[in-house]
This record gives C-alpha cells, structure tokens and sequence, in this order.
C-alpha cells in the first residue's frame, strides 16, 4: 500500500489533495449517510440510487485507471489486486470482486455505507432499501476495469445489505453493450480554475495545524478490514466527483422537474455542511488525536474558526481563509476555490447563482459552533445537541455573497447576526 | 502512592467505543516501556499521541502534554459488551501503573 500512498498530493496553496491526480477529501460517516439521504429525499430512493451508482462508477472507474497508470499494472491480476487493495485502504471496508467479462458478483464485509448505518441507526430504525450505492459503483467500476470493458458498461444491483440485517453486502454484476465516458474531473482540470492563492487572520496558526493534519493524515489508511476509526468517528478518503455529481445531479434535475421544491432541496444539500463541521469538524476537535497535536480547545471565537479552517484545508477541502472577523457580530470566510467549484465549471459552465452548498453550511456552523458552543465544558455532540442549535430560528444568517460558477474571481460567504 | 484514575466514557459519536482515564503525564514513557511486556504491542502514530495496540484489537492513546489516556475499544465488539473491553484495559493499565509507582 506503500506506492498507493505515494500517489498523494497537495495543490499547493489552495489545500485540495489527490491520489493519483483525482480529487479526493475526506468525510466522516455521519456527512456520508447525512449527503446520501440528501439524495433520497430530494430525488426518491430509487433515482437516488441510480445517480448515486452512476457517480460512483464514473469517479472510482477514473480514479483506477489512474492508479493503475501510475503504478504501471499490466496484468488482469495486477488490476484484480488493486480493486482488492484500494477501497480498504480509503476506509470503505471490504470487496471481494469475481469479475467475468460478463459481469460476476461482488461480496461486501463492512462496507463503509452499510456498516456505519447499522452502528449509527441500526436500533432504532427499520430500512428496507439497501445503502451501499457507491461500493455497488465500484463493483461495475472494478469488472470494467480488471476485464478491460468500456466506461459504464457494468450495472450493479446491490441483493444482500447489512442495513437489511443480511450477514454481508453483496452485488450482482452485469455487462451491457452500452457505455457511458466517465463524467469526472482532475487536477489539470481543476487547476483551469485556481487563483492566485491568499490568507488572512491567524493565518500561521491555521497553517502549522493544517501541517501537523495533513502529516497525521498521510498516515491514516483501512485497518484489516478497511475501517478506519479516528477522531472518535468513522473516516473515510472519499472522491469529491461522488460526492459532486451526486448533488448537483439531484439539484439540476429538480430544477427542471419540480423547481418549486428547489429552496428545499438547497436546504438540506446546506445542510449537509452543517452536518459535516458539527460532526467531523466537532468530533475531532474534541478528540484525543486533536487534544495531542494542537491541545484542548479554548472556546474562544476566533480559535475556534481558525481551528475549523484547518481542519478544513487538512481534509482537502480548499484553502479556507478567516477573511474578517467582528466578535459576535460577523464572520467572512473566503476561499480562492473548494473542491465543488470546479467541478461545476468544468461538468456545466458558470450559472446565476452560488453552488458551493457545503461550504455555505459550514460557514453557517463554524459560527454557530464557534459562538454557541462551550468547548471547555467537553460537550457531547449528540443529535439532541445538534437539534437544539440548528432547528428553528438561529441568531445567524449566512449568504454565498461570492462565487467563481457565476463568475466571482473566489467563493466568499457572510455570516451575521440577524 | 498514586491515585488510582477513575474509567469514564470519552468523547465519540460511536456507542461505547471511547473510554478515558487521565494520568499524570509523567507516567506515560514508563507505560510505553511496561505494556508491551503484557501483549500491547506499538501502533504507528505521532509522537505526540504515542499509541499502543492489544492483542485483541482496541488501542490505547496517549497524550503525553495532559495525560488523558484513552481506551479505544475495537468497533468489531458488540456494543453492549464494549464496556467490559475498556474495563479489562482499563484494569491492566492500573495494574501496571501501579508497578511501575511502587
């Protein structure tokens, strides 16, 4: 695994990180199930399931002939053994993949989807469609590769699940004639789009912890069964062009199909930044990890936002900047690009309005975490707890007032008081 | 003499899987040298959260600038056995510190 992970880097300044020259960040499960359900609820299980899989067929069928390229694999063997290898390593559990180039079948243990829906709900709520969308998307995505078939030529149909209290995960594969290019993104395209780079306040302090992240990081892959547990949650490198193509396929779909349900849909993709700083961003701050490289949170204000810009730009989000501050009042986070923009760009041309939805909700909860939180006390970062600063009226606003999809040179949002 | 640490749950979003006890920092080195002597061997991480692994599969990390020590109990344990898990780390670790003290 050592040469896999050779293939990281870093755009240098703007904190967007890759393997093998394909956008990758990380996530932890709670964002990962909250971004699913996004889908599902705006688009219906079915649909959802289906763009969910396409995106991930795509992103992770880019994403292994890159590796593969990279490591200069020749053989059906060579590629078999990279499926077997890859998704472990990211943290999304285990794949077995007996591939014809007929199609075959795949079998799951711990798949990341299914097995963290299981930990998270698996109690206290009955599911009856299966969860593992993007393992079923690496499946056809690994057939085509290891048999050397066209691009979304494979479909995948997921039969077993442990969310369905099955004992594994498990997935019929099927090759068609048909094939579909894959739709996704890299670094050269990415970098059509960047700026010249810039900071702001506490800019050395977010910077040497965005170091010490990044080389923690570096070191963090799949255990034997391709979990990994850090931070007091479960981690996940994940593919932005999966993440990215699944909302805004879902968003452009209910802007042509049912544009009254839009400012809903908006919510709840904002939502799901919300969902990844209170969770990922909360739960690693209050880690024993956190506590060891940077120390114990302070609470104060301004710490607390340049600590969730680090995290930020340490997980591969983009170069997120406290571009002003006034205590209690306003918050101004910038960023020259994120890791939504460019795919935007480069999959659809510049539109009317700001697309970066995550990074709109997380300016939102930086704030909220930053002011409303009492780190010192150790909070528990429970559902109630959430509920309690995020439903209803809150005291703060935030508006994407800056956006390269409609032509800005950088993405800005405002957060203030009402 | 030192104080015995008491066993709390640690922070997590995962059911029982965290545990802490905090100890002086100064006992941590002291730690690393004796609990491999009972099966936990090193886990690769940064020097500044020193980390050890037990034979069945849960870790302990240590910080070394406060001495919270926690007990990671390995996800693969059924929840509502995860509590005994860290307590049986937890009991070992005791014990060991209080060789090491004595």
């Amino acid at each position: 695994m050592d040469q896999i992970n050779h293939l990281r880097s870093v755009l240098s300044g703007h904190d967007l990180t890759f393997l093998a020259e394909v956008p990758v960040v990380y996530h932890c499960h709670h964002y990962n199930l909250f971004h699913d359900q996004t889908i599902d609820d705006a688009l219906g299980e079915e649909m959802s399931a289906q763009i969910r899989f396409r995106a991930a067929r795509s992103s992770v069928g880019e994403l292994l002939h890159k590796v593969g390229h990279a490591l200069n694999l020749s053989t059906r063997t060579e590629r078999a053994d990279l499926c077997s290898a890859l998704l472990p390593w990211m943290g999304h559990g285990r794949l077995l993949v007996q591939s014809t180039p007929q199609g075959g079948e795949a079998t799951g243990t711990n798949l990341h989807y299914g097995f963290a829906w299981r930990e998270k709900y698996g109690a206290r709520i009955k599911r009856d469609f299966p969860a593992d969308s993007f393992a079923a998307g690496f499946a056809a995505a690994a057939c085509e590769y290891i048999e050397q078939l066209p691009p979304g030529s494979v479909e995948a149909t997921e039969d077993r699940c442990l969310v369905l209290r099955d004992p594994d995960c498990h997935f019929q594969l099927k090759a068609d004639s048909r094939s579909t290019p894959y739709s996704t993104i890299d670094r050269i395209a990415i970098e059509r789009h960047v700026i010249p780079s810039f900071g702001g306040l506490e800019e050395a302090r977010i910077s040497a912890i965005t170091e010490g992240l990044r080389n923690f990081v570096r070191g963090v892959a799949g255990d034997d069964r391709g979990v990994i547990a850090a931070f007091g949650v479960f981690v996940t490198m994940h593919l932005s062009n999966y993440y990215n193509g699944t909302i805004y396929e879902a968003i452009h779909h209910i802007e042509r199909e049912q544009p009254a349900l839009l400012p809903v849909a908006e919510t709840l993709f904002r939502e799901a930044g919300i969902q990844c700083v209170f969770n990922t961003f909360g739960n690693m701050l209050l880690s024993a990890e956190w506590e060891g490289l940077v120390g114990k949170p302070s609470g104060d204000p301004l710490e607390m936002l340049s600590s969730f810009c680090a995290i930020a730009r340490g997980l591969g989000f983009g170069h997120w900047i406290v571009h002003e501050y006034d205590a209690g009042k306003r918050f101004v986070l910038r960023a020259p690009i994120d890791y939504e923009v460019p795919f935007y760009l480069e999959q659809y041309g510049k539109t009317d309005k700001p697309r970066c939805y995550v990074l709109q909700g997380a300016a939102l909860a930086m704030t909220v975490l930053a002011h409303m939180v009492r780190w010192k006390d150790n909070p528990k970062l429970t559902p109630e707890f959430y509920l309690s600063l995020f439903r209803g009226k809150m005291p703060w606003t935030a508006e994407q007032t800056l956006c390269p999809t409609r032509g800005d040179t950088l993405c800005e949002v405002v957060v203030q008081t009402r | 003499m030192m104080k015995i640490p008491s066993l709390t749950r640690d922070h997590t979003c995962v059911r029982g899987m965290n545990w802490r006890c905090d100890i002086p920092p100064s006992a941590i080195n002291s730690l690393l040298v004796a609990l491999p002597n009972r099966g936990y061997l090193q886990h690769p991480s940064p020097d500044a959260i020193p980390t050890l692994r037990s034979p069945e599969g849960h870790h302990i990390l240590f910080v070394r600038t406060t001495g919270r020590v926690q007990i990671r109990v390995n996800y693969t344990v059924p929840e509502p056995l995860r509590r005994f898990a860290a307590e049986t780390i937890f009991t070992t670790l005791v014990r060991t510190l209080q060789q090491i003290t004595t």
